[in-house]
């Protein structure tokens, strides 16, 4: 017997030391693989969130905002929710690699997956519709309204041309009705000229829509265009599950 | 009374299983490794024999502590190798000072092998000294120090080395190839000629 084995055998009698119990480290793996998929379904829903940003970005409307579509888009994008998922895409990859086996795969290739997981996790949520609540969510953090992107900021210029709101009630005549806007204000809309309703938007009661045309006087708004405010998955582009405009924030 | 434990028909894994339900045959895994991870810790460290002891009587109470950990996939060797070389990098961390150079004979060695290594254009000039290898070798990175000895000193092919650093086995190439790029670059600051 050497004298080093000797001393450390003596000390693994002497002070009573035994191996750790295997249930500590299956523990530790499934905490650390847990906090993965916890990062990958965070992920996620910043990706159902960016979509659904993206896709009701009023990108429909950019001829008459006088935007061109890359100014339009960066100012746009959706930044806390792309910080979002970048932090939680590296969070999930670091979880991953301090795993057992971790270390054996490839740097890429896990966060290549972590993002893959999350746009198709992500993809799904917002195709359930849960994304608007999500937004909503992030919203209502304290100090992250000042950090987003306010759409609604676009739709309170009537003077110039761009309303929405809520329809109230549908009045005498076709395609009248009367909308509460984003600002509080009640309008009576009826058709113009030029009048083009979009197919998605269901005129009926409690609906949200984006309207286009001009004031004619202090209650009446002349529409030329009436889009939906939200589109979403369903083949006419109507929505699922509609969240409603940030009035909170408005009034 | 003395229980007699033949350890030489037994492999490292059965060792493992025998030591959870009877702590004298812990004694077998050590007297099996105590040479070569002193053997090790000396070369990716040169601490002095007493810091030496210390630290291998550290690394086998860790190993034994952890042995539930054990994964069967992996070969005991580069699991203790890994224990073992973290303990080290942890100990340097703790009284703040870099390991020291690789020396004497494993100079000559590590020489060697990289000259075996290489395309025949890129030769190596065989007089250059232990010395300057020492003087070498201390100027590299750890890293690249480390992987040095576990390739040319330890005699570790690439899976285990992945696994006693735990990178990937693909990183590990690029490390090696690095790691022989950076010897030439010192050797030629130093101004030896290949």
């Amino acid at each position: 017997m050497t004298n080093s084995s000797k001393k450390t055998l003596d000390k693994i009698e002497k002070e009573k030391i035994a191996p750790k119990p295997k249930w500590q480290f299956r523990l530790e793996q499934v905490g650390l693989w847990s906090l993965a998929v916890v990062s990958v379904i965070i992920g996620s829903n910043a990706v159902a969130a960016i979509i659904f940003r993206m896709v009701n970005n009023d990108w429909d409307t950019l001829k008459f905002l006088q935007r061109s579509p890359i100014g339009h888009a960066l100012t746009t994008l959706p930044y806390v929710w792309i910080v979002v998922l970048g932090l939680f895409v590296l969070l999930a990859y670091y979880n991953t690699r301090h795993t057992k086996k971790g270390y054996k795969y490839n740097t890429y290739g896990v966060v290549i997956g972590a993002v893959l997981a999350s746009v198709i996790v992500g993809t799904v949520i917002y195709s359930v519709g849960f994304a608007p609540r999500v937004d909503r969510f992030m919203e209502s953090v304290p100090g992250m309204e000042k950090l987003m992107h306010s759409r609604e900021e676009i739709w309170m210029h009537p003077e110039k041309g761009f309303v929405a709101g809520e329809i109230q009630q549908i009045l005498g005549g076709v395609g009248i009705f009367s909308i509460e806007d984003l600002e509080g204000q009640y309008w009576v809309v009826r058709p113009g000229e030029d009048y083009r309703i979009h197919p998605a938007v269901i005129i009926m009661e409690g609906e949200y829509v984006r309207i286009i045309g001009m004031p004619e006087d202090t209650e009446t708004f002349v529409a030329d265009q009436i889009m939906p405010w939200q589109f979403g998955f369903a083949p006419n582009g109507a929505i699922h599950f509609q969240s409603k405009p940030n009035f909170r924030r408005m009034k | 009374m003395a229980v007699i434990r033949d350890c030489n028909l037994k492999s490292d894994e059965e060792l493992v299983e025998l030591t959870l339900s009877d702590q004298g045959w812990y004694l077998c895994l050590m007297q099996r490794y105590e040479a070569k991870l002193t053997r090790f810790i000396r070369r990716i460290s040169g601490v002095n024999d007493q810091d030496l002891e210390d630290i291998l009587q550290d690394v086998f109470i860790k190993v034994y502590r952890n042995l539930n950990n054990f994964d069967l996939d992996l070969k005991f060797s580069s699991w203790i190798y890994r224990i073992c070389r973290n303990h080290v990098i942890s100990h340097y961390r703790k009284v703040q000072s870099r390991p020291q150079s690789i020396g004497g004979e494993d100079g000559e060695l590590i020489l060697h092998m990289i000259k075996d290594d290489n395309d025949p254009h890129e030769l190596i000039d065989e007089t250059l000294s232990n010395e300057k290898i020492q003087k070498v070798l201390s100027q590299m990175d750890k890293k690249y120090q480390e992987v040095i000895v576990l390739k040319y000193l330890e005699d570790k092919d690439y899976q285990e080395i992945s696994d006693i650093l735990k990178k990937p086995v693909g990183t590990i190439g690029t490390l090696l190839s690095r790691a022989k790029k950076q010897f030439k670059q010192v050797v030629q600051k130093q101004g030896t000629e290949f």
